[in-house]
């Protein structure tokens, strides 16, 4: 399927333009982008439903809106958003109506069709519902039948507008992994759009990005995880947070909502992570350390934008490093250690508890295992415990008061 | 059900006939008394007049209720049976004033009917493009069905007797003025419309996906729509001149069709309707010069009594989703 020099748009009114694409059978190509950005024209575009404002889209080399629709239909399916009022149909008779194209003005299904319908249902796991009413469905096994439906048509390409939007995490999942399938086993020119980047990054063969009324093509679709125009499309400049190496989202804190009191977590090794995603919902300032670069928690730590005293990947913690933390001390209202794991490249942790412990400052333990560790310091054995335990918002307003 | 109507009809009326008689008569056994032969020949025009509206309507109905994809729609209430008569009464009107038509040329009076009904349709297809909820598109198909009605009102009063007179027969909606000469030349037309009807089953499922997905299924939208709009009109028209507007048959014989076959396939739901819309329209009119006979009620009257309450039946239940 090729597009060139595509404009697509309603009417007149171009919504993305100068479109170049090239997708290739077996490959699966996910469409990403913000709300309203004209992924969905784009589809429709593709899948011949609109008529292109400029361009043109070929598939197989002949260009879809010079044929008739009934071909047209035979060449490419596609998937569109909504639940159609077909309530009363039966599942079966759903993606019969995927043999429209093939069939005669009485639409009776002959023994291809038959065989058609049939495996379209077994490809989509929906023939044990075959005598259920569409009504009756959830929408992960509706989305399923209409893909059914669509997989009916034998189409050479299929084009899906976000087909697991109001689907749970696990039929998100099954509708992917059967997109996967239908690109890469049975060769088929798969194009869909979604919202979940994570998705789009995990299942794409090649990624296309619609913002601003472009269009940009990743071939490797990790490369996209650093485009600019990328980042910028989603607001993963600002509050949110999209890291390289996990293709994961974390929304870094917001500075005005947290005013509260500051707090140093000692931590490491994963220990941090949790007490750092606890005490940002509640408001806290965070400071932790120390950390080496290769820390997982050093990792989820910038990502939700915290003051992280780090030292270089498998170094001894320096004493310049040492230093910084000992003075973050200064502006915390209190210290909170996590019960890292404890080696040779990070022992001088221990010593940073003593030292708060020296200092005076309220000083708690998370131990989640249920071991005390030190004798005379407040021992929490969960993440709630430790809450209850912190200086509230307000206790320190009163205090500078 | 059909056949058994047409015969209890053609055996129920206002001069009691002894059964084996008509029977015998029917079926050409014994065709003596002239006055039993007069008598039967017209309650079998009369109720064939019947059964060809009936279907017509039924047909009509569940054209429309799919291809708006509303319950509710039904050519009565979209106001595309008023909008028939309306073209009537001013084909009447003028044409008898002109000079132009005979008084009962069934050819000008169907093609005026069918004009009237195809742009009443249209008009409904267009507010049907704004209203986007069930109860938007009926209360716009039956201000355009008051609108006709009332323009219809004026022209008839400000008219000549004599044309009044030839017009009352439609407006009543009633099956007592048929006569071979009004239903021969509109039944091909009819027929024709019925036949495009039954071709639209396959079209007609695959728009119920919503326009777009059914353009990607290959459906040729806006030639269905022409097409179901076309011929949906032809066929009302022709029951409009051969029995007036005729309210809620239309409406209840998809309905009727669905819960009897258990499914929304247009393809068997078209015809199945007409076959209902036949029986249910014999029905009515039995009932219309059996409750009060000699006196012939309007048929309308009759459907209107059992319809209109089906009509808000339907509203309460599907008024949680329109």
């Amino acid at each position: 399927m090729k597009a060139s020099r595509l404009s697509a748009g309603y009417g007149r009114r171009v919504v993305v333009s100068s479109v170049e694409l090239e997708l290739q059978p077996g490959e699966l190509t996910v469409v990403v982008g913000p709300n309203a950005s004209g992924k969905t024209t784009l589809l429709k575009t593709l899948a011949a439903i609109l008529k292109p404002v400029a361009g043109a889209v070929y598939l197989s080399g002949e260009d879809l809106s010079c044929i008739s629709s009934r071909r047209r239909a035979r060449m490419v399916a596609a998937v569109l958003t909504g639940r159609p009022d077909v309530g009363g149909m039966t599942v079966e008779e759903v993606v019969a109506m995927g043999r429209y194209p093939w069939t005669g003005p009485a639409h009776i299904l002959g023994p291809r069709d038959r065989k058609a319908v049939e495996e379209a249902m077994e490809k989509t796991a929906v023939s044990h519902l075959r005598e259920r009413r569409v009504s009756e469905l959830s929408d992960g096994q509706f989305q399923r039948v209409v893909m059914a439906r669509a997989l009916a048509q034998q189409p050479q390409a299929l084009i899906l507008d976000e087909p697991t939007t109001h689907l749970d995490s696990r039929s998100r999942l099954e509708v992917f992994t059967l997109l996967r399938r239908l690109a890469h086993v049975d060769g088929l020119t798969v194009v869909a759009s979604t919202h979940e980047l994570e998705l789009a990054f995990r299942f794409a063969d090649k990624l296309v990005l619609v913002a601003d009324g472009d269009v940009v093509v990743a071939d490797d679709p990790e490369a996209m995880a650093l485009d600019r125009r990328f980042l910028h499309a989603f607001g993963l400049d600002e509050k949110l947070r999209l890291s390289p190496a996990t293709l994961s989202v974390e929304f870094t804190s917001d500075a005005e909502m947290n005013q509260g009191p500051s707090v140093f977590v000692i931590a490491g090794a994963g220990t941090g992570a949790p007490v750092y995603r606890a005490l940002t919902k509640q408001g806290y300032r965070i400071n932790t350390g120390v950390l080496h670069e290769n820390d997982i928690d050093y990792h989820v730590a910038s990502s939700l934008g915290l003051n992280v005293v780090a030292e270089k990947p498998f170094q001894p913690i320096g004493a310049e490093t040492f230093q910084r933390a000992v003075n973050a001390f200064d502006v915390s209202d209190a210290v909170v250690y996590t019960c890292p794991p404890i080696g040779g490249l990070n022992v001088r942790n221990l010593e940073l508890l003593r030292k708060s412990l020296g200092k005076g400052l309220p000083t708690y333990i998370l131990s989640t295992t249920g071991a005390t560790y030190f004798e005379g310091v407040e021992t929490v054995h969960s993440v709630r415990m430790l809450l209850e335990k912190l200086p509230t918002a307000q206790e320190k307003k009163m205090k500078t008061v | 059900m059909l056949f058994v109507s047409f015969l209890s009809s053609v055996l129920v009326g206002s001069v009691r006939l002894p059964t084996e008689h008509v029977l015998m008569h029917l079926f050409g056994l014994n065709r003596d008394s002239a006055l039993l032969g007069a008598v039967v020949d017209l309650r079998v025009v009369r109720t064939a007049a019947a059964v060809l509206t009936g279907v017509s309507l039924g047909v009509a109905g569940a054209m429309l209720q799919s291809l708006f994809r509303n319950p509710l729609a039904d050519p009565f209430i979209l106001g595309i049976s008023s909008g028939s008569s309306l073209a009537i009464a001013i084909t009447l009107v003028l044409g008898l004033g002109l000079g132009f038509v005979q008084t009962y040329d069934p050819y000008a009076l169907y093609t005026a009917g069918a004009l009237g009904a195809a742009a009443t349709s249209l008009l409904v297809v267009f507010f049907s493009t704004f209203a986007k909820t069930s109860v938007g598109l009926v209360l716009a198909g039956v201000m355009l069905g008051y609108l006709n009605a009332g323009i219809t009102t004026l022209i008839i009063t400000l008219s000549e007797v004599e044309t009044v007179r030839a017009f009352s027969f439609w407006t009543l909606g009633t099956f007592s003025a048929a006569k071979w000469s009004v239903v021969e030349p509109v039944l091909p037309l009819m027929l024709a419309g019925l036949a495009v009807a039954f071709l639209l089953g396959k079209p007609l499922n695959g728009l119920a996906f919503g326009d777009e997905a059914a353009s990607s299924m290959g459906v040729w939208v806006r030639g269905s729509r022409v097409a179901t709009v076309a011929a949906a009109s032809s066929v009302v028209a022709a029951a409009t001149v051969v029995a007036g507007p005729i309210g809620f048959i239309g409406l209840a014989a998809p309905h009727v069709a669905r819960l009897a076959a258990r499914t929304v396939d247009n393809r068997f739901i078209i015809p199945l309707s007409g076959l209902t819309g036949g029986t249910l329209a014999v029905l009515a009119d039995i009932t219309a010069r059996s409750i009060m006979p000699p006196l012939d009620l309007p048929s309308t009257a009759i459907t209107s009594i059992f319809g209109a309450p089906l009509i808000l039946v339907l509203l309460l239940r599907s008024g949680r989703t329109v």
